[in-house]
């Protein structure tokens, strides 16, 4: 029995008045016309969805995100295409549009049987065109994955690693992991600490490190960079400092050699002025000095 | 500096020195400045040279579009109007165009950049911050490191408001250059969190020239927009 058959069967008993009966000529009364027309209608309907795309993003590349934009255009293109086979298919298979809504949603109950997970990923794929919690150009960690977006489909979202790897992520995955979009904001906070010795002069170390980064252009004047002392260590004084930094930024190369830079220039100008990075050290203490001489004498 | 140029040139100045030398189809442009150097070999016939100010927020890494510029406040009554002069920083382009077709050879600038961030993280923007002095007339300024912009400030609110910053998007931007460099803008106050800022495409003084603006002449696509509504605070 052909699926045909199978639907078929199920209308007659569901909705006798319809009759449809199986037509075992079926192919055979198909003519060359029927097909070509068949055909025309499906060319003019993907020959139009394309035009309607170039439309749309000629018309909302200035006003909508890349990632949203090629969403809506594959569902218009998908939309104009599947009206066509509709429009066409009844030239070629002599039945209603009815019968032939009743085969594609047997196709996507068989999809959704077999194969759910493909169902789910469109479906994110649709919530991430409204939700849109990522953005093309941004740098995200999806689970295990990270990477800069490089593409947002229906099915999966393609990331670029930092070494350069091709990852595609499916897109129910990005709404059933963790996801951190490290450009979703503006900017973004980074904390450091810096231990200096107890003899130095904390007030005069939290001046020069202000000053400091005065002079970096990346830092932002506002929110202003915070430096305080933030704890007494067992052996130094913790100066903290939080720098605000633009999030597009922070990932590019120069971005990611700020780290090493800032924590040099900050150990050069303490330097500079007096001021020591503290060390672990411990201070003992002796209760019996005579002992200790002894000791030191070798008398013990 | 400034201008247009149909052959080989140099020019020294405090910090920067730029030429163009060599024949046709071999010439060489060399900038130098702020301690960084820039040589490029042009095969082709470049046809003219323009150096003039743009839009001053592309460096160092063009991370954003809006220049804000803050400076001491400025108190406004309801339903008047004030005129001030700011100083904003000088970005300089060298352009090449042949038959009506630019391309950007070189941006630089003698004054250093500091990024800010307008609103929130999670809601505003990042700007390329100047800090300027207020002016009742045009500053003496040098033009290669600072412009001059009028801004005229109109508060419909009904209250008292108090400025003392002002931001603006870079595809609205009108610059001229003669004796200095300059641009007018208007700001609208509606409330003390809420205003627009618009740039006046007219020369502060007489006999200026009008900047070749990157973004005509680069062709980037761009939505027309009609200024810059700054709905996260004026002060």
């Amino acid at each position: 029995m052909t699926p045909v058959d199978l639907l078929t069967g199920i209308v007659n008993k569901t909705m006798p008045q319809l009759n449809f009966e199986p037509d075992p000529d079926f192919i055979g009364r198909i003519s060359i016309a029927e097909v070509l027309i068949f055909f025309i209608i499906l060319a003019i309907a993907f020959i139009l969805g394309k035009v309607v795309a170039i439309y749309l993003k000629k018309r909302y590349s200035h006003q909508m995100k890349k990632e949203r934009l090629g969403l809506l255009t594959t569902l218009a293109r998908l939309a104009i295409f599947l009206i066509g086979f509709f429009i066409a298919a009844p030239a070629i298979f002599e039945t209603s549009m009815f019968f032939l809504g009743l085969i594609i949603a047997g196709i996507i109950v068989a999809i959704a049987f077999s194969s759910a997970k493909i169902l789910t990923d469109f479906v994110a794929g649709i919530a991430l065109f409204y939700d849109h919690p990522i953005r093309i150009g941004d740098f995200v960690e999806i689970g295990t994955k990270s990477g800069i977006v490089e593409e947002i489909r229906l099915l999966s979202t393609v990331l670029r690693t930092d070494n350069g790897v091709y990852v595609r992520v499916p897109n129910d995955e990005i709404y059933t992991t963790d996801l951190f979009n490290y450009y979703a904001n503006a900017a973004r906070r980074y904390d450091y600490d810096v231990g200096i010795r107890y003899e130095d002069d904390a007030g005069k170390a939290v001046e020069l490190l202000v000053k400091l980064f005065e002079g970096y252009t990346h830092i932002l004047k506002n929110p202003p960079p915070e430096v305080f002392v933030s704890s007494f260590d067992s052996s130094s004084v913790q100066i903290k400092f939080r720098l605000w930094l633009p999030s597009i930024w922070v990932n590019t190369i120069d971005g990611a050699s700020f780290n090493t830079s800032v924590l040099q220039d900050v150990k050069k100008t303490l330097e500079n002025n007096g001021i020591q990075i503290a060390f672990p050290q411990q201070v003992v203490w002796f209760g019996d000095e005579t002992l200790i001489k002894g000791f030191d004498r070798g008398h013990l | 500096m400034y201008g247009t140029y149909n052959e080989n040139f140099s020019f020294t100045g405090p910090d920067i020195s730029l030429s163009f030398s060599g024949p046709v189809g071999k010439r060489r442009y060399r900038r130098e400045c702020s301690g960084k150097r820039v040589e490029k070999n042009l095969a082709s016939d470049i046809g003219r040279i323009i150096i003039n100010p743009v839009e001053p927020v592309n460096l160092p890494d063009g991370l954003t579009s809006h220049l804000e510029i803050s400076f001491d406040p400025v108190v406004i009554k309801p339903g008047d109007e004030q005129v001030i002069y700011l100083k904003f920083p000088v970005e300089t382009a060298v352009f090449l165009e042949s038959d009506g077709i630019y391309d950007v050879l070189d941006i630089f600038s003698l004054i250093p950049t500091k990024y800010s961030l307008y609103g929130q993280p999670e809601t505003g923007c990042i700007t390329k911050w100047y800090r300027s002095g207020v002016y009742t007339e045009i500053p003496e300024t040098d033009p290669l490191r600072e412009g001059v912009i009028e801004l005229k400030f109109g508060n419909s609110g009904s209250g008292w408001v108090e400025v003392s910053r002002a931001v603006f998007l870079n595809t609205d931007m009108h610059l001229y250059y003669g004796d200095i460099v300059s641009m007018a803008a208007v700001m609208e106050i509606w409330n003390p969190k809420l205003a627009r800022t618009t740039f006046l495409r007219r020369p502060l003084i007489n006999e200026m020239t009008p900047s070749v603006e990157l973004y005509t002449a680069t062709k980037l696509p761009i939505v027309q927009h009609s200024g810059y509504v700054m709905e996260l605070g004026i002060s």
